[in-house]
């Protein structure tokens, strides 16, 4: 039941003119009787509906209209009867017709069409004759002008005498009359509007407390209107953070939390940090094309790294001193200066160990985009991004390295169940993936890691354990969110943005 | 990574133990980081995530190793002289040097030994010989092979006619690569060589010409066929000889005796007879204390060396005061290239899911980049003046960036891009804020977004030829958006981060004339600002007028 003292003077005002004018009351009428506004009367209808205390029935009016064209024809006569006219006495020639009873081309086409379906008309030896049907017609009353003058101004159906209501589909159908539509709201009471109707009384309330009413302290003898606390307001469209880079920025103060320092490396790369430095094989199929985006006309300049780049031309040919056997094919130093887009965030560590201020021990991290040729679905997107690190120090195992997987695996991607794979990736060994059980979709892998080979860290100078990983940060993002499409995080999709629900954060 | 196609049956039959499909699957995973993709009736579709062990890219190579695994030990192989030899042409030098060959005799063919064999030679070739650039491999009836004295021989490419794999007319070599399927698809590793390889037998007749194609008469191979000969050409040594062996082994895995050729080299450096196969295991020597500071267990001598055996490690001798175990690898096991693929197998053997994680245990300060704090900030003023903040993919269209705009400019563009959508980099994020507009045009406004991100711009004189910055772009889209709206929230923005800026009228044809500026700062334009032309919001498809700003915040 609603609370009378809830209601606006405006809603009041409205319920007690319907108990004066009884049921079935026009905005019009409520107008009149109230001496509020058309907008007022409509608030105050669409709130007192809102709150189940009026029920609205809408009838619509049909005026019927003269359109421009049959304004004039009202005034001039329709083109049928100005041809039958100039006929009357004597045949004519088309010609004569058209000049004499002022036609242009369209009347006197529709003009003759109808004048000879009604049979008014006879042609011959290009002369247009009466007949005496339309000697007949042109002398008795022409309904369809009639009709025309009559709608010179608009009427309602019932205002229209009846014997000329007949011409209504001719006239429309020739476009010379229109309907104007006019919505009439019939307000009536509901069931429980007339239930409180004996309590409504109009009282000077304070609607707004504005700075008048505080400075002339009227709100001292005055009521405050009570307001329906429980009515939807509308929603606010807020200046908030992506989903995807929110949980982006909590990973990253975890990660600083844990003592790892940022890094940071190009998108465009070349392959010799991409691939050659990682022990990738040149002819690895994992180099093709259809794995790696090439930039085009992409030949980069590695002429600071030359001493770097013969060293590793010998590490993938015997092993260099690293202890391999190397992989056994005539290295190209040309393709180690193919310009492409990243496949992995590994790089950034590369370009990290081999910096003037690494640190040992230390440990890095970067979250940035990688690229890759793959068919986009609900896993997959062409570009995406990483979460890469490192940990390098004389005590750093294996172990470790698994301590790091299982964190992000319970810790940031919020999975109650996780295991270690076995996984194969040219740079590190051992090598294993991540996998992670993610609600209704099975086991999914988040990615890899491992430790890097000797073919990759004693080239930089590096003798130390180093435990490295990339991991699929989005797949993460994924799991904790319970987003079950990839796309999403990329979302175009302004409404899922600004209605995202931070469940889980 | 390769696929194959395995019978389930076929599988467990060459295993010779039963076990369930789950614990078969859970096997291939942890063990031999294989996946069952797919699995339809008998079919299971595998998928072997190392690149680099061909060994196991075989239902007989996954059994074998199955068998291992599950304690029924490894198989010897026996090999016997021939009494065939191959001569090698000395021409061949520098076009495909190598080859190795082998005859394995009384196999039963099968349908499922067929569809096995030419299964593994399409990927053997396909992956392990490098789409047959570094090694290809042929399998003939050895019943049709002529005489004791083969030929491996460079001829010019139209000396020499015959009649290839399923034609019915002979062809001089060089028209086998201009009309044969082979031919067309791999003649590009033959090109320009002034001599083709052919393989001959005794009589002169042609075998094959490798890496293209069999002869139809001899290279045919039927559920008919009872002696096969296997022959396997490319340009690494080891590549080659590895191939044959796991391709013959293989095969006698279902039974059958194996013989082995000699190849007579003639090569300046390096003359003299080679026998294949030849299934040699190396010897190496590993470190129980590298092991448990790899893996950072505590391993005794008795448990490295049973886990080794598991993974068909041969242990000659194991000494823990000398720290030393001096081991066997598997011929097959050519990946082994260093102590740490040995390491590897014992943690594979362990169990990875038996090490338990522990936390690192070095203790190191961390701290963001300068510039993620500098961002950080931006973001958080942006988000103040009501922004919802978006994240776009960095790839995009010409369409987009250039014709959409009413502008044209250069960018960094992918030479082999998987759609026209997808086909450069973005050298501005406002395309693709527009782009956002256009995707919402049904959605409430007012639209207040921003996005900080990176862009990339082409740069001959960088070593990449790109430079990449990173940019602030906000657009504002409602009914009475104007130009004095967003210069608000730039000016705001740049108040609050204490940079005075300036703006000045400039020319930017996705701009309104009059009403876009430069915004310049200690006298160096970093962005631009003002009302989206009306034609431009025609390219969008939008209604509502909207305006903008994008700025370099690198060089805040």
């Amino acid at each position: 039941m609603i609370d009378v003292e809830t209601l606006h003077n405006l809603e009041k005002k409205v319920l007690l003119a319907l108990k004066e004018l009884g049921e079935g009351i026009s905005q019009k009428a409520l107008m009149e009787k109230t001496s509020l506004g058309e907008d007022e009367i409509n608030r105050a209808i669409e709130w007192l509906k809102a709150k189940g205390l009026i029920h609205i029935l809408e009838d619509i009016k049909q005026r019927f209209k003269a359109t421009e064209l049959g304004l004039k024809y009202a005034k001039i006569g329709m083109p049928e009867k100005r041809f039958l006219k100039v006929i009357e006495k004597s045949p004519k020639t088309f010609k004569d017709v058209i000049k004499e009873a002022n036609l242009d081309k369209n009347e006197f086409n529709a003009a003759i069409g109808f004048l000879k379906d009604e049979n008014c008309i006879e042609i011959k030896n290009g002369l247009i004759k009466i007949t005496d049907i339309g000697l007949l017609k042109l002398n008795s009353e022409w309904i369809s002008e009639e009709l025309l003058k009559e709608l010179q101004t608009p009427k309602l159906l019932e205002e229209i005498p009846e014997g000329l209501r007949q011409a209504i589909p001719f006239l429309r159908e020739r476009g010379l009359i229109e309907i104007d539509e006019e919505k009439i709201k019939q307000v009536y009471l509901t069931k429980e509007g007339k239930q409180i109707l004996p309590k409504v009384k109009i009282e000077e309330t304070i609607d707004i407390l504005t700075p008048e009413i505080i400075l002339n302290k009227s709100w001292k003898n005055k009521k405050f209107r009570k307001y329906d606390i429980s009515a939807p307001a509308p929603p606010i469209f807020l200046g908030k953070k992506q989903p995807y880079l929110r949980f982006v920025d909590e990973l990253k103060k975890k990660l600083i939390a844990f003592g790892f320092e940022e890094m940071k490396g190009p998108i465009v790369e070349l392959a010799f940090f991409n691939n050659d430095l990682l022990f990738m094989p040149q002819d690895h199929p994992a180099r093709e094309i259809h794995d790696i985006y090439f930039v085009k006309k992409g030949a980069g300049d590695l002429s600071k790294y030359k001493a770097l780049l013969d060293k590793i031309e010998k590490v993938h040919e015997d092993g260099w001193e690293t202890g391999s056997k190397g992989w056994h094919y005539p290295f190209d130093k040309k393709k180690s200066a193919d310009i492409i887009l990243r496949s992995h965030t590994t790089p950034v560590s590369i370009r990290k160990l081999l910096s003037k201020d690494l640190k040992i021990p230390g440990k890095y991290f970067t979250i940035d985009r990688v690229y890759r040729p793959d068919v986009i679905d609900w896993k997959h997107l062409t570009e995406f991004d990483q979460v890469e690190g490192i940990i390098l120090g004389e005590e750093i195992t294996f172990r470790e390295l698994l301590g790091i997987l299982k964190m992000f695996a319970l810790e940031v991607g919020g999975v109650k169940k996780l295991k270690f794979v076995p996984g194969y990736f040219p740079f590190t060994e051992p090598s294993v993936e991540l996998h992670v059980y993610m609600k209704g979709k099975g086991w999914i892998e988040i990615g890899g890691a491992g430790i890097f080979r000797p073919e990759v860290t004693l080239p930089l100078g590096i003798e130390v354990p180093v435990i490295a990983w990339g991991l699929g940060i989005l797949r993460l993002f994924m799991t904790k969110h319970n987003v079950n499409d990839m796309r999403y995080v990329f979302s175009n999709d302004l409404r899922w943005l600004r209605n995202f629900r931070w469940e889980n954060a | 990574m390769p696929k194959i196609e395995v019978s389930k049956k076929d599988l467990m039959n060459l295993t010779g133990i039963k076990i369930s499909f789950a614990k078969l699957k859970d096997i291939l995973l942890e063990y031999l980081k294989a996946d069952v993709e797919d699995v339809k009736g008998d079919i299971l579709t595998i998928k072997l995530e190392d690149t680099n062990r061909p060994d196991l890219w075989c239902v007989e190579g996954i059994a074998r190793a199955l068998r291992v695994l599950l304690g029924k030990g490894s198989k010897h192989y026996n090999v016997k002289p021939s009494g065939i030899t191959i001569e090698v042409d000395k021409k061949l030098k520098n076009i495909r040097p190598y080859i190795a060959c082998g005859i394995i005799k009384n196999v039963k063919i099968t349908d499922d030994i067929l569809k096995s064999i030419i299964q593994y030679q399409e990927k053997l070739g396909g992956t392990y010989g490098r789409k047959r650039a570094k090694a290809a491999l042929g399998v003939y009836d050895f019943d049709k092979i002529k005489g004791k004295r083969l030929h491996y021989k460079a001829a010019k490419p139209n000396s020499i006619k015959f009649t290839p794999l399923d034609f019915n007319e002979e062809l001089p070599l060089n028209e086998v690569l201009k009309k044969h399927p082979k031919g067309i698809e791999y003649a590009h590793l033959l090109k320009d060589k002034k001599y083709y390889p052919v393989i001959l037998d005794s009589d002169g007749k042609v075998l094959s010409m490798p890496p293209i194609i069999n002869s139809n008469e001899a290279g045919k191979v039927t559920l008919d066929t009872k002696n096969l000969f296997v022959e396997v050409t490319g340009t690494d040594f080891q590549t080659v000889m590895n191939m044959l062996n796991l391709f013959v082994m293989a095969i006698a895995e279902r039974g059958g005796k194996l013989y082995s050729v000699r190849i007579k080299y003639n090569y300046p450096a390096e003359c003299g007879f080679e026998v294949s196969p030849k299934f040699l295991p190396t010897p190496f020597n590993i470190k129980p204390s590298h092991v448990n500071k790899m893996l950072g267990l505590g391993l005794t001598l008795t448990e490295i060396k049973k886990l080794l055996r598991k993974m068909d490690y041969k242990i000659l001798r194991a000494d823990s005061v000398n720290d030393i175990i001096s081991l066997e690898i598997p011929f097959y096991r050519k990946d082994v290239m260093h102590a740490v693929d040995i390491i590897e197998d014992i943690a594979i053997a362990y169990g990875y899911n038996n090490i338990a994680p522990i936390e690192p245990r070095i203790s190191t300060k961390g701290k963001l980049l300068p510039e993620t704090n500098k961002h950080d900030l931006i973001r958080e003023l942006m988000i103040g003046m009501g922004f919802q903040e978006v994240f776009s993919f960095t790839l995009t269209s010409k369409d987009v960036l250039f014709d959409k705009m009413n502008t044209k400019g250069k960018c960094i563009e992918i030479m082999n891009p998987m759609s026209r959508n997808y086909s450069v980099l973005r050298n501005s994020i406002l395309p693709i804020l527009m782009n956002f507009l256009k995707k919402n045009k049904t959605v409430e406004f007012p639209q207040k977004i921003f996005e900080l991100g990176p862009i990339i711009l082409p740069d001959e004189k960088s070593y990449n030829k790109a430079k990449q910055l990173t940019n602030l772009c906000v657009v504002i889209a409602h009914s009475k958006a104007n130009f004095t709206e967003i210069k608000s929230v730039l000016e705001t923005l740049m108040k609050n981060l204490g940079k005075e800026i300036k703006l000045k009228h400039a020319k930017h044809k996705s701009f309104i004339y009059g009403r876009c500026g430069e915004i310049i700062l200690n006298g160096k334009a970093i962005g631009i600002i003002g009302e989206i032309h009306p034609k431009v919001l025609e390219n969008f498809d939008l209604e509502n007028p909207v305006v903008a700003f994008e700025i370099n915040v690198d060089e805040l």
